[in-house]
């Protein structure tokens, strides 16, 4: 903790400026020494200012209208406003007031969100895998914001490991951390941001600050299927795409995912902006191993007796398309075809109906369970038990339960189109209309009840070239800091 | 109201009655069918339409048992119900799985149109609100065009946005003839919209000029995915997604929803050039989804001026005005303009500048205290809000430029509106103002460097050499009226559209 001065923030502005400035002067020297910097005020130097004697990122609006003062007024007069009221006096309490650092040169890291989560689904486990590899072959920072989401700050010790390995969910801010400013740095954002004041102001900094932003881009479903989100993601991810507008490149998890991307990139030109080079770094996946113990507990968990288990992975939304899953099954059921049918995954908004028709075919006797309470061990071991699983999204990133399933050699029916099609080409997978019950339901009959064929994708799948989190965090790395 | 059961039925087998040409295998069956009653005719219609396995038929049937548009869930869940049961148990599947859009009751009621092979469009706001801006601006001038001269049915939308059915004649005159009619004083419809008959567009075109409320996505969603009806819209822009920091979160959600429709239909006309590439980055979005393309095609707004004659005013011997037409939101930039003129009124320079539109408090308020700032100090600067047409006619005669230096429009009527005056323009050189200024009259800045802003306005002020050759450059500018708009719109995209059903 601290009390950084007004004079004491002067001097770390205008060391940033000029490194070899003297700093030691006094506050009014040290204004007149920042105000040179201005005289012709650059959006870079502004946004700096404003960053650094404020202890806060500043909004669009807050670089632009000094950016306009700078021009009609003296400098030196701007310049001793904005210092004095960011300075600790001006705050409420004096133990608000943080330390503000400058850094220069670094890759800084934002996981705020992984940092402090106990989630482990889809996107935690990207940023997860991925800083993990990094840190050990590379020089990051990790940051985070403070409570108030207008300024970056250093992780907790806990928070940085919960953030690479996802061990300490509880993990908070300790105290009043450091305003951590970047500056000629490469900003990476590995994770989905949508809170407004945050987006906000990494909007400005993109668009100001003279730092290199890239970031993960995963989908563009808020945009592209807003039918199947809750209130508050289509504007909450609209923001965030207006400050990847400012970034300078993105990394998809797809081709489809690019595609998303790029749709958007177009229409940027009607506000006169070109938007980030975007390029797909596909995704690899885990071949979760288990025991010989786990494997029969996830075998009993799953099926009813001896009936070939169909496995189905998600949460229960509504663009996971489960209902269509439920009409398939009872089609073959229907049919006099025998097999049991088990979701893993947890409800999700939208999920009532899914419920309902989940709890009708149970009252019919059919051999269907869903299990909400996930474990690793149940995971991999009903991959590795299912005789097939399916997956037949509407709209996914990346299907990671495809790509899972298929990496521990268990076929998949799933979509065709999209990223599912991209990881299906691997071989594997039989592809089907997701909006097509009925073609669900053949190439369910297929895999599940013709030995040549399940065979046939068993052997394919077990033939997929394997690609690791090394190799995934390495493209990446490479894709945004050693490519031109 | 509440009617009897015996009339409700016999409105059922009204409503199946129109429905079943389009869904029997063999409609010469239908006298025999009607003969036995409700029942009977359903009971036939849900077999075949399970037998046809078509989503139109599926989505007609739903429409016609129950005298309500479904959404789609209710449209998968009565294709589900069908496909998974047989014989009597179809029937009573079906009726289940339409048991939650039946309970809307209000359509139950309703006897039913089928425009078969037509054209139908969707004007419900402009039928039923007096507000006149941008877009109703577009969709009043296009159907007074349209009206009478093409073959088509203007429709709203039931209380509730339970079904479509036709306009009153009030409603009509609302849509096509904004000039001419006298809306009663009372605001009250004297011969209310027939709201106990549904239209039912079936292998039609379904057009969407407006943007339609938000209680109507998801239906409109629905009719687009599984109709079978062709749907084309006119695509104003996407400033709720592209340029999301400006406006309410609120627009943001409901355009989201609004581009579900985009979604499932045919084609778009975007009012420019800009505006069509954001809906073909749209379509180019939706290739994630195994989804076909949609189709855009521009077909840009004319430069033509508000329905008024004016009397142009001498410029006298006043200072030069300065105006800056548009609502006052941040997106229009007011600020760079009043930062502009500071630094011009401190060079010395002699200027007037005028804003005319109107803004939510929240901007305002502060824009107000800025401009009240500025006239203390001595200059010549003040917004009118609230005036009337007459009066923005007057000070585009009065002005010897207009200012336009928005960061994001789907069009820039402002710029279109002060060229058709005759009075050139400093405006944003990319997107939709970049696109009206090829034609000649404007002066292009980067509205995000106010610097470039400066020099336009200076150089516009200090000389008259540069704002005579602006004005005969406005002189030889091809003309667009909202007759050629009217008639494009309808070649490129309603015809293409026309022909049969989509399946």
């Amino acid at each position: 903790m601290s009390n950084q001065t007004k004079r004491a923030r002067l001097g770390v502005l205008l060391a940033a400026l000029d490194p070899g400035a003297r700093t030691n002067a006094q506050t009014g020297e040290l204004v007149a020494m920042v105000a040179k910097h201005l005289a012709v005020p650059t959006d870079d130097v502004v946004w700096l200012t404003l960053a650094v004697l404020k202890a806060q990122f500043p909004l669009r609006d807050d670089v632009v209208a000094i950016r306009r003062r700078l021009r009609l007024e003296a400098p030196v007069a701007v310049i001793a406003e904005i210092a004095a009221a960011g300075s600790h006096a001006a705050l409420p309490t004096r133990a608000a007031s943080p330390s503000v650092r400058v850094l220069t040169g670094t890759v800084v890291v934002d996981v705020h969100h992984t940092a402090r989560t106990g989630l482990a689904t889809g996107i935690q486990r990207v940023v997860r895998k991925t800083i993990a590899e990094w840190d050990e072959k590379h020089d990051i920072t990790l940051v985070g914001w403070n409570p108030a989401l207008t300024s970056l700050r250093e992780l907790s010790p806990l928070e940085s490991e919960n953030a690479m390995h996802g061990t300490a969910p509880h993990a908070r801010q300790q105290g009043v951390s450091d305003v951590l400013i970047p500056w000629k740095c490469d900003y990476v954002l590995p994770e989905l941001a949508i809170e407004d004041n945050r987006t906000s102001r990494i909007a400005a900094m993109a668009e100001f600050s003279g730092n290199t932003s890239v970031l993960i881009g995963y989908d563009c479903v808020p945009l592209t299927s807003a039918e199947t989100i809750g209130a508050g993601m289509g504007a909450g991810f609209s923001r965030n795409l207006v400050a990847a507008a400012h970034f300078a490149k993105i990394a998809t998890i797809s081709e489809a995912a690019a595609a998303e991307y790029g749709g958007w990139r177009t229409m940027l030109g009607s506000a006169g902006l070109s938007g980030p080079r975007i390029e797909c770094v596909f995704l690899p996946a885990d071949a979760g191993t288990v025991n010989e113990a786990q494997l029969a507990s996830a075998r009993a968990t799953l099926s009813t007796g001896d009936l070939p288990l169909l496995l189905c992975v998600g949460s229960h939304e509504p663009r996971k398309n489960h209902l269509a899953v439920l009409t398939a099954a009872e089609l073959l059921w229907k049919q006099g075809r025998e097999f049991s049918l088990a979701f893993v995954g947890g409800n999700a908004w939208g999920s009532e109906q899914f419920q309902i028709e989940l709890s009708a075919l149970k009252e019919k006797g059919r051999a269907v369970q869903s299990v909400s309470a996930i474990t690793d061990a149940l995971l991999w071991g009903g991959y590795r038990a299912a005789r097939c699983t399916v997956f037949p999204s509407l709209n996914e990133g990346f299907g990671l339960p495809v790509a899972e399933s298929l990496a521990v050699g268990t076929p998949v029916v799933t979509s065709g189109y999209g990223s599912m099609a991209e990881i299906a080409a691997g071989g594997g997978a039989v592809l089907v209309d997701p909006r097509d019950e009925e073609d669900l339901a053949r190439g369910l009959a297929s895999v599940l009840f013709d030995d040549a064929v399940n065979d046939r994708l068993r052997a394919e799948a077990n033939a997929r070239s394997v690609r690791t989190w090394a190799d995934y965090a390495d493209d990446v790395w490479a894709y945004f800091f050693a490519s031109a | 109201m509440t009617l009897p059961p015996e009339e409700l039925l016999e409105r059922a087998l009204g409503r199946l009655v129109a429905v079943a040409p389009h869904l029997l295998t063999d409609p010469a069956e239908l006298p025999a069918l009607r003969e036995r009653g409700a029942g009977a005719l359903l009971s036939r219609l849900i077999d075949d339409v399970r037998a046809s396995k078509r989503n139109d038929h599926v989505w007609l049937l739903c429409v016609g048992l129950t005298g309500t548009f479904p959404l789609p869930n209710q449209v998968r869940s009565a294709r589900r119900a069908l496909l998974l049961s047989m014989g009597d148990v179809a029937f009573i599947a079906f009726l289940e799985s339409t048991f939650d859009l039946a309970a809307g009751a209000a359509g139950l009621a309703a006897d039913i149109e089928i425009v078969h092979r037509g054209v139908v469009v969707d004007v419900d706001f402009c039928a039923t609100h007096l507000a006149h801006t941008g877009i109703q601006r577009v969709v009043r001038q296009t159907m007074a065009r349209w009206h009478g001269a093409r073959g088509m049915t203007l429709v709203g939308w039931t209380p509730g946005g339970l079904a479509m059915r036709r306009l009153s004649a009030l409603e009509t005159s609302r849509v096509t003839a904004w000039n001419s009619y006298t809306e009663p004083e009372d605001g009250r419809d004297p011969d209310e919209a027939p709201r106990d008959k549904i239209l039912v567009p079936f292998e039609s075109t379904v057009i969407l000029p407006e943007v339609p409320q938000p209680h109507l996505c998801a239906v409109l969603a629905s009719l687009a995915e599984f109709s079978g009806n062709r749907v084309g819209l006119i695509g104003y822009d996407a400033i709720p997604i592209v340029s999301a920091d400006t406006v309410p979160s609120a627009e943001t959600e409901r355009f989201v929803h609004y581009l579900t429709i985009i979604k499932h239909s045919q084609r778009v006309a975007g009012i420019s050039a800009a505006a069509t590439d954001d809906f073909r980055g749209f379509s180019q979005a939706l290739q994630a989804q195994g989804l076909p393309v949609v189709e855009s095609v521009e077909v840009s707004l004319p430069i033509a001026l508000p329905d008024l004659v004016h009397e142009p005013k001498d410029e006298g011997i006043a200072s030069p005005l300065v105006l800056c037409v548009g609502s006052q939101e941040p997106r229009k930039n007011q600020d760079a303009v009043l930062f502009a003129s500071e630094l011009l009124w401190r060079e010395g320079l002699d200027f007037r500048v005028r804003f005319i539109g109107g803004g939510s408090a929240w901007f305002t308020q502060g824009f107000d205290q800025r401009i009240k700032a500025l006239t203390k100090k001595g200059h010549d600067v003040e917004v009118w809000r609230g005036v009337r047409d007459d009066a923005l006619l007057a000070s585009y005669a009065e002005a010897r430029f207009s200012i336009f230096p928005s960061l994001h429009e789907g069009y820039g009527l402002p710029v279109a509106e002060s060229l058709a005056m005759g009075v050139p323009v400093v405006t944003s050189g990319y997107g939709s103002t970049a696109e009206i200024a090829v034609g000649g009259g404007c002066v292009l800045i980067d509205p995000r460097d106010e610097m470039t802003i400066v020099d336009a306005m200076r150089s516009l002020i200090v000389t008259t050499d540069r704002i005579e050759e602006l004005r005969a450059q406005i002189a030889t500018r091809p003309s667009r009226s909202w007759d050629d708009y009217a008639n494009e719109l309808w070649d490129d995209l309603v015809v293409p559209l026309e022909g049969g059903a989509l399946v």
